[in-house]
């Protein structure tokens, strides 16, 4: 499995679009790895008296509304982003690859109950699963949040999974497999699994993009990640109030956020295009 | 057919037709250097294996070819003395379908699903000729029946999917006639039909041929369908025309080793039961075609000037044209 | 067909009740109840909070409970919201309704007319520079978070240049006796930024799914057959090509119709639109749970009847559907 993620991200290194997402996205994840370092504390404000600055010496992008710089909370925010997206869509991801293999090797009932179920969870629209959620608390943990972003977003996955594991199950090499005596689970990871692996790739990176979204955009709405905590969404929650006066601080994470949704997606397109070339 | 027809000015003459594929290698031309001419009221046969270029230079008649091909100068398509390669969009679409019309191989695709087959042929009317909708729904019936196509009037409002293989053929033919057309190109009419079908098929475009006054333009990989049906018959390998004569001469003293070889492999229906001979070998693609004459590699009898140089036109007999260098000088008898 | 449709009508009431049994859950699986949280906001003593019980159906047992709500759903019945009490919610998405499925089918309008032409020519001009370019600019449209981009919006045409009204839909001081003509302009003037916002962010995905259909329809045959006897380009694009690249289209349009209803929460939100979307942030706001799941219910069963909507438009419009 590890092999066909390799030379699918060769093939979206192939890609120009897929190349700059990369780049990007590489990029990104080292700021927010090493950003902390040599960058002001995101969370002091050492003037709030003074308000928003405009970005200058000091403060490259500026600072908020109150007065804690623009750049160290975009990069401490850049890492919350990633880390919530990446382990939701992991979550997301692994449940739903589990729900369809069950779904589809099995068959019979629990396949119809599963699949009624996420046809079911299918027809709400996420945000209001989500907003359903994220209200059962005061304040949600970052953990909560996570697992919640997490368990919404495996539906379509498992349905994609499924109708693979049909596919691949009347195939002749698993039946072929199966008269060799290996065993059901065997046949499972050994053979679906890598089979498989393409579309899953492909809806996960799509899946990442849309979590930085749906975070970012209830991070707006106070029902994501909690404040001091910086996060994208928050940040230009933050701005709204100072939209004319300091429009740096509502800018610069708004962009941050179209530049990484923009990098996955590429890579996520070319990916597709690789795995289809029709669609390209 | 067998008697000499009368020189007249040619209908369509193709003078070194050029079909280029740019691509990211480089470009191909997978039709190379292609001149014939068609005249009135004949029909001309054109044959070769799959990968040979005749597909694409019946659609460059129309100037289909899909992109990133293109015609290049001097490829001349002259349609009565006009060519059809600088023809504005407006005159272009007159001649598609209106003084030329076309069939193709398969017609369970070559039909738009969506849409019936009656309004299908009624736009093709409709597209040369103005005609009010009662006038087009007559017409389309007329030409349902000249095609044999059963129940003509109930089959106006069919979608293709309801009709059979045969059956939808027959409406591409009546699309293809609807403009009364002097030229109908056929793009391998029968491949994709049942072999009891093909022969009917083939005789109705005969027939109609006749009855109009007609020429065709018959595209097919099988020699065997040629005999009693065309006037005269082209030969292509790898892009060109290697031989070309009147039908009846080309069966009798086929000049080039390639057309020889096409013989060997028509399954004979009557006689005793032979093996094949298939030439050797397969077409091979434009990016690799060989120096000199491009059959040299698959040729049995292959001389040392063959990979150097491309052999020049010969003329073995009158109206019989063949590139080889074995025809090159008349055989001692 | 018949037989069809009703066992389409009979999944989707199904899905429904699957549906209302999960959002049923959903609000169990709060610690506590779901007036817990009220109460700790609103200090509500100990005898109002029983009396609220009773009347939200708290103090009964789970089972219960579920059938009420079921009866209460199937009977239009979704409960007493908390924000707006003693406001039925139903009313309230009632009330709610018009404004949403203005600005929605504004919207839907735009991406299935710009969106559909913009696709079938990057379709017909694949690989070509404008392709590209178009490509490149929906795939940042897709990218970008809808209550950013109306931020900017406000901050550039209502706050810099004043051109255009940030909030409402309607100006308060219009008065009711105002020409229609001034109304619809001042409507129309309204509508401009959260249109263009949602436009802006969905426009790319009506683009790239005409786009990918009508490329694998131009590849077929009969689209040349089409050429081939003569027809106008026009012809050719519309009649022949692009009446085959409608059917994903259909799809997409079944997926959107739910937008209609709830509009987009975020930019009615910020535009203050008074629309189910700007509803449901207040609702957030609030903490109104039953609210919150009322238009959560709403929204699925718009998402359901436009399943079922994109199905009957495919059996209609497709002679090989109907035939099975």
């Amino acid at each position: 499995m590890t092999g066909s993620i390799w030379s699918a991200l060769q093939r979206a290194w192939r890609d120009p679009g897929g190349r700059v997402g990369i780049v990007v996205l590489v990029g990104l994840v080292l700021a927010a790895l090493l950003g902390p370092f040599g960058l002001p504390d995101p969370l002091a404000a050492p003037n709030p008296i003074a308000g928003a600055q405009p970005p200058g010496p000091d403060h490259l992008l500026g600072t908020d509304p109150l007065s804690r710089d623009v750049f160290a909370r975009l990069v401490t925010g850049a890492r919350i982003s990633l880390t919530v997206a990446g382990l939701a869509v992991l979550l997301a991801v692994t449940i739903g690859a589990a729900v369809g293999i069950l779904a589809g090797y099995l068959g019979g009932i629990v396949d119809s109950v599963l699949m009624r179920l996420v046809d079911g969870a299918m027809a709400i629209p996420r945000l209001f699963i989500l907003l359903l959620l994220t209200l059962v608390w005061e304040r949600i943990p970052l953990a909560a949040f996570i697992l919640v972003i997490g368990l919404t977003g495996w539906f379509g996955t498992s349905r994609l999974v499924r109708g693979e594991v049909l596919r691949l199950r009347s195939a002749e090499f698993v039946q072929a497999a199966g008269a060799l005596g290996a065993s059901s689970a065997r046949v499972m990871l050994r053979h679906l699994f890598p089979n498989a692996t393409g579309p899953i790739l492909v809806a996960a990176t799509l899946g990442v993009g849309e979590v930085i979204l749906l975070e970012a955009g209830l991070s707006f709405l106070g029902v994501g990640v909690q404040p001091p905590t910086p996060s994208w969404g928050g940040m230009i929650l933050d701005a709204r109030s100072v939209l004319m006066t300091a429009p740096w601080a509502a800018v610069f994470p708004g962009l941050a956020i179209v530049m990484t949704v923009l990098a996955v997606n590429l890579i996520g397109d070319a990916l597709q295009s690789g795995f289809d070339p029709r669609s390209a | 057919m067998g008697v000499p027809t009368p020189p007249s000015s040619p209908l369509l003459t193709v003078n070194d037709l050029h079909v280029v594929f740019s691509t990211r290698d480089g470009d191909v031309s997978p039709v190379d250097g292609v001149s014939f001419e068609i005249r009135r009221g004949e029909t001309l046969a054109m044959v070769g294996e799959s990968g040979c270029g005749k597909s694409l230079t019946c659609l460059a008649l129309l100037r289909l070819i899909p992109p990133p091909g293109h015609i290049p100068p001097p490829s001349q398509i002259l349609l009565d003395g006009q060519d059809i390669l600088t023809m504005a969009p407006e005159a272009l679409r007159q001649v598609r379908g209106g003084r030329i019309g076309m069939i193709f191989q398969d017609p369970s695709t070559s039909l738009n699903p969506v849409l019936t087959v009656g309004s299908q042929v009624a736009e093709a009317i409709a597209a040369h000729q103005k005609a009010s909708k009662r006038e087009l729904k007559t017409r389309v019936i007329t030409l349902f029946e000249e095609v044999g196509l059963p129940d003509p009037a109930s089959r106006y409002g069919a979608y293709p999917h309801q009709l059979s293989g045969g059956q939808r053929q027959r409406v591409m033919i009546a699309i293809a006639l609807a403009a009364e057309p002097d030229l109908l190109l056929a793009d391998e009419p029968t491949t994709a039909l049942d072999v009891t079908v093909q022969a009917q098929i083939l005789e109705l475009l005969d027939r109609i041929r006749r009855a109009r006054g007609m020429s065709i333009l018959l595209i097919t990989h099988d020699l065997g369908l040629v005999a009693g049906r065309a006037d005269r018959v082209a030969v292509m390998y790898a892009g060109q025309i290697v031989e070309e004569a009147a039908t009846e001469k080309l069966f009798q003293s086929p000049a080039h080793p390639y057309t020889r070889g096409l013989f060997a492999s028509i399954p004979k229906i009557t006689g005793p039961k032979q093996r094949l001979a298939p030439i050797p070998g397969v077409v091979p693609r434009p990016s690799r075609w060989p120096t000199g004459c491009r059959f040299h590699p698959r040729c049995p009898d292959v001389l040392s000037q063959c990979a150097a140089t491309a052999p020049p036109e010969t003329r073995p007999a009158a109206n019989h044209r063949s590139w080889c260098w074995l025809t090159e000088q008349p055989k001692a008898p | 067909m018949i037989r069809w449709l009703l066992r389409r009508l009979a999944q989707a009431v199904a899905t429904f009740l699957v549906v209302t049994l999960l959002l049923f859950l959903l609000m169990r699986v709060a610690p506590g109840d779901p007036l817990a949280r009220l109460v700790d906001q609103r200090r509500v003593s100990p005898e109002e909070l029983s009396l609220l019980r009773a009347r939200f159906g708290l103090d009964q047992p789970i089972g219960q409970q579920l059938g009420q709500f079921l009866q209460g759903v199937s009977s239009g019945d979704l409960g007493v919201s908390i924000a707006h009490y003693p406001d039925q919610v139903s009313t309230l998405l009632w009330t709610r309704l018009g404004p949403s499925v203005l600005l929605g089918g504004t919207v839907l309008l735009i991406n299935f007319t710009l969106g559909v032409w913009l696709g079938v020519f990057q379709a017909e001009r694949r690989g070509s520079r404008w392709d590209r370019w178009l490509t490149r600019l929906s795939l940042t449209g897709y990218s970008v978070p809808s209550f950013w981009l109306a931020l900017i919006l406000v901050a550039i045409f209502s706050l810099h240049w004043h051109w255009l009204p940030a909030t409402q839909m309607t100006d308060p001081l219009l008065s009711g006796s105002a020409p229609l003509a001034t109304k619809a302009i001042d409507l129309v003037r309204h509508l401009i930024l959260p249109v263009l916002t949602l436009s802006l962010v969905s426009l790319a995905s009506a683009m790239r799914y005409q786009r990918t259909a009508m490329l694998e329809v131009l590849r077929l045959d009969f689209v040349r057959a089409a050429a081939a006897r003569g027809l106008t380009p026009g012809q050719v694009r519309w009649r022949h090509a692009w009446r085959n690249a409608l059917f994903p289209m259909l799809t997409l349009l079944g997926l959107w119709i739910p937008f209609l209803v709830t509009g987009s929460v975020f930019v009615e939100a910020i535009f203050n639109w008074p629309g189910i979307g700007a509803l449901a942030a207040e609702a957030i706001l609030g903490r109104d749970y039953p609210l919150l799941q009322g238009t959560a219910m709403l929204a699925a069963a718009v998402v359901l009847l436009g399943n079922l909507l994109a199905d009957v438009g495919h059996l209609l419009l497709d002679p090989r559907v109907r035939a099975t």
